[in-house]
Order: structure tokens, then sequence, then C-alpha cells
């Protein structure tokens, strides 16, 4: 073996890890070779005295350190995680907070100016009394009641422009048959209104407002009814009592044992009482107006002979407590009155 | 003898218990006694190196954060010292590359380089640290080792210090570092030759 090859093997000679017979041969050459077996001893004690170096011992400390460091960067890792976590939530806020902001404030602000107003006015029109009816009734009210010759000199020229067809309307509608057809109450109102307007401005007719309070005797009239019914088993016509509780009938003559539910069925009676009182006075009923949420009839257009008003209003206020009442002079006997009776919230 | 330090080292019967025991119930207990068990082969190394008894010190306590931190997805597919000198030596790896390891090595080196000529005379204090290996009246030999350490390319370092120092076999290097057995070797060749001719008159 040569002193190259031999200096090649001498590493894998020192860590055991050649054949037996290249082993022999490694050992045979360093023998006889002075200058490798310089290299080998060198190289020898190089080995051992890197093995043998002295070995470091950790810090005593050190697991104390590394406790320490583990703690240390858990919390650290808690206050970074919650830092991102906030970050995550506010940096993109942070961005748009701006824009954000001013579309927030503007929201607000709009809702403010445009909802407080519509507040107040839900506020203030329900103590007047009634939903979508009495909306209007206290603006008729005050138009017709405290600003009436006013409204009416003002409002003549546009009264005039009404068109024909309106008045043709109207002088239908004043015809013995009257249309039962419903109609929205609004429009009702609207025509009623009209009607009124246009009668005034052909004839001398005006449109005047009965205010009626809840009937007291309801109850009485109705078990007087029921009394009655029971005893004849037919509706008395001309007793003033089964005239005010049972006008229609259909109504009569529909089944005893539902008679007095029927019967008790007020809103019903009020309407059908004023029908039939104001035919018995020569009377046409024009128009109702019914409050769509409830389904109650709120207001009966009547158009009454002027000659029968005075007897008209006496069979009203037989049944019904009249909190006000707008009709004309007694001296004018001539042509009709048409009067808008506002029914009572109770009826 | 580099066997005979193998089988000193060699993992006592229950470290796989520890390990499973902190894997079940993170036990701080089972971490400690693995930590104490391993700790002073990890400074060794973290040492020799680093060259610098607090990096040493900084870089042994990285790594068993790490351990701690790791310890959980440990699957038992290399030997725990195995996995655990790996994460020892990339953590040095990395501290060597950072730039105040950088800077702390420039110190380090002018100083040692002369101290083997000087007799020794203000060594281990180059940044004026504390080294207790000062103490010892062999550590002149061993400084002067650690300075033909320090003088190598820390990739050959780490095979120097792995084979010669630590006495790992080729193949446990090779599974530490990533390298194959072949590049160990020679590298492990070059490092010597370098170590040989630096420390040439001292052994």
């Amino acid at each position: 073996m040569k002193c190259r090859r031999t200096k090649k093997l001498l590493e894998e000679y020192i860590e055991g890890n050649l054949d037996r017979d290249i082993e022999k041969d490694v050992e045979e050459h360093l023998r006889s070779c002075e200058k490798c077996a310089a290299e080998y001893n060198e190289l020898k004690k190089y080995r051992d005295t890197l093995s043998l170096m002295n070995r470091k011992v950790a810090p005593p400390d050190l697991l104390d350190r590394i406790h320490g460091r583990i703690h240390e960067q858990e919390e650290k890792g808690i206050t970074v995680l919650a830092r991102r976590a906030v970050e995550r939530i506010f940096l993109p806020a942070r961005i748009k907070l701006p824009v954000e902001a001013a579309g927030l404030i503007a929201v607000v602000f709009l809702v403010f100016v445009l909802y407080n107003p519509f507040e107040e006015v839900k506020r203030t029109v329900p103590r007047e009394g009634g939903p979508h009816v009495e909306d209007t009734v206290p603006a008729m009210k005050t138009k017709h009641r405290a600003d009436a010759p006013l409204v009416r000199k003002t409002d003549d020229r546009k009264r005039a422009r009404i068109p024909d067809e309106e008045v043709r309307l109207a002088s239908k509608v004043a015809q013995p048959k009257i249309s039962e057809k419903k109609a929205p109450a609004s429009a009702e109102v609207a025509v009623t209104e009209k009607i009124a307007r246009s009668e005034k401005q052909d004839s001398k007719d005006s449109l005047y407002r009965v205010v009626l309070g809840p009937r007291i005797e309801d109850e009485a009239a109705v078990d007087k009814y029921a009394k009655e019914k029971a005893y004849s088993g037919n509706l008395s016509r001309d007793a003033d009592s089964a005239k005010r509780v049972a006008p229609d009938r259909s109504v009569a003559d529909s089944g005893s044992e539902n008679e007095v539910s029927r019967i008790k069925a007020l809103p019903v009676s009020v309407n059908m009482s004023i029908s039939r009182i104001t035919g018995d006075s020569g009377g046409k009923v024009i128009s109702r107006k019914t409050d769509p949420a409830t389904g109650i009839t709120r207001s009966i257009t009547v158009s009454i002979p002027s000659a029968n008003l005075e007897q008209y209003m006496k069979r009203l206020r037989a049944q019904w407590p009249v909190k006000e009442e707008q009709l004309p002079e007694p001296e004018s006997d001539k042509g009709t009155v048409t009067i808008i009776i506002i029914l009572p919230l109770q009826q | 003898m580099n066997r005979e330090k193998d089988s000193g080292e060699s993992p006592h019967p229950d470290e796989g218990e520890l390990i499973r025991k902190f894997q079940r119930s993170s036990s701080m207990e089972a971490f400690d006694l693995l930590v104490l068990k391993y700790q002073d082969m990890v400074f060794n190394v973290c040492f020799r190196i680093t060259g610098d008894y607090d990096d040493a010190s900084d870089c042994a306590q990285e790594t068993f954060i790490r351990v701690y931190r790791h310890l959980a997805s440990f699957e038992f597919r290399s030997a725990f010292s195995t996995w655990l000198y790996r994460i020892a030596v990339n953590t040095c790896r990395n501290r060597l590359a950072s730039a105040s390891a950088r800077m702390g090595k420039k110190t380090i080196s002018l100083d040692r380089k002369n101290s083997p000529e000087e007799g020794g005379a203000g060594l281990g204090i180059a940044n004026g640290r504390s080294d207790p290996e000062r103490l010892y009246e062999k550590g002149e030999l061993d400084r002067a080792i650690q300075a033909a350490l320090d003088k190598l390319p820390a990739e050959l370092r780490i095979l120097a210090v792995l084979r010669d120092i630590e006495g790992k076999s080729y193949e446990e290097i090779a599974a530490v570092t990533g390298l194959r057995q072949g590049t160990v070797k020679s590298r492990i060749s070059r490092a010597r030759r370098s170590l040989r001719q630096e420390l040439r008159g001292i052994i």
C-alpha cells in the first residue's frame, strides 16, 4: 500500500470502519513508513483531544430561564394574539372609519330629522281619538265648523270648477235608488264633499255635520227588542225600539238562536237605524265611510228634505246623544240638507 | 472512545415515556426531566458551535423552548436525541447568521486569534462576558481548539463538532443536518484538515 492511499484510509482506520484485510495493509504500511505513521499519530491525537475536550456544563439556571422564557412568550403570545385580533377588527375599521362614520352620522341625522316630526304627529294624532278615520274627521271638523264661512267663501272658485260629471254623479246619488256599492272610504269622503259642494252650488243646500255620542240605552233597547221578539216572533216595525235595534229584515228574520247576538252587533244597528230613520224622514243615505281597519261605519252622509230636518234630528236625538251639530237655520224649508253624521266610536 | 461516550449519552429507558406523558398532558414535570437530562449535551453543542457562553446559553434555552412548543407533534420517527440535535444545530445556525452574532463573533475572533500565543491572558472575556471555563487549569487547550473551530465556516464547524466532539455517527449527522452521508464525510474531512492545520504545534 502506498502513502497516498494509506493517508486516505487513515480516518476510516482510526474509526475502525475498514475491512480486516485493508486494516492489516494499513497497519503494515504504517510500520514501514515514518511519514504516514507521523500523520497517523497526529490525526489520532487530534481525534483524542477533541473527543476528550471538556464538556461544557449547562448553566445551573438554564431550566429556570427556559421556564421564564416560555411563560414570557406565552404571555407575549397571548398579547400578540390579542393585539392581532384587535388589529384585525379595528385596522380595517381605522381605514374605513372616516367614510363609515360620515355615512353613519348622515344616516343618523336623516333618521332624526325625518322621523322626529313623524313621531310627534304619531303622538298627537291618537290623542284625538281615532286611527284612520279620526285623522280626517278633525280636519273636516275645523274646515266645516270653525272656519266654515271663510272656507266656503275662499273655496267658491274652486268649487265652481268641479267637473260636470261629478255634479251629475251627485245628482245621481241624490236619486231615490242609492247605490250601496262599496267604494274606498277616502274616495267616498271625497265624493261626499264634492257632492255637498256641488249641491250647494246648484241648489241652496248645504253640507252640515252631526256628531253622535255613544248610545246609552243600547242595552235596554236590545233587551226590550229581545223580549218583544220572544213574545211576538215578529219584528214590530211600529215600535221605536225595534227601529233602533233591528231595522233590517234579513237580520230580524234570521234564526232566533243567534238573533240576540246579531242585535248586539250594534255597529250594524246604528248603521241600519240611521238608514231607517233617514228613509222614514224622506231622505236618502248618500254614502257611508267605513274604517278599513275595523270595518265599523264611521260616518254616514245623508240627504234630508229641509222640511223634515227637525223631525229627523228629533229622532236621532232620541237614540244618540248629539255631541255637536251644525245645521241650517230653521227658516230654510226648501230643498234638501246634506248632513255628515259622525257615528260614535263605541257603537 | 466516542462509542463509549455514545453509550454514556444513550437515552434513558423512560425517555419515551416522558415524551408521551408530555404529549398526553403537557406535563411540565416530564418536560423538565427531559431538559435536565439533555441540557448539558445541548449546551455543549451550542457552545462549540457558537463559541460563546452566553450565546450558547441563549441557544440552549431557545432549543428547549422549541422542543416545548413542538414536542406534542414529535412522532418518534427518529431518536429524540437526533431530533434535539437538529433543533439545537438549527438554532445555532440561525444565531450565527444573525447580524448581532456576526458582530459578536468579530470581537471574539480578534481576541482569540491572539490568545493562544499570548498565554491566554484575557481570554474568554473578549466580550466582557463571564466565562467559567477560564477557571479551569486545562482551559487553555480547550480555548485553542475552540478558536480553531471558530475559524471554520459554520457548516464545517457544525459537522466537526457533531463528529469529533459529540462523537455522532455519519448516519446520525446526516439525519441531523439533512446532508448525505458522503457529503458529511467529505466535509468532515475538510474540517479536520483545517483544524489540524490550526492546531499544529498545539496538540
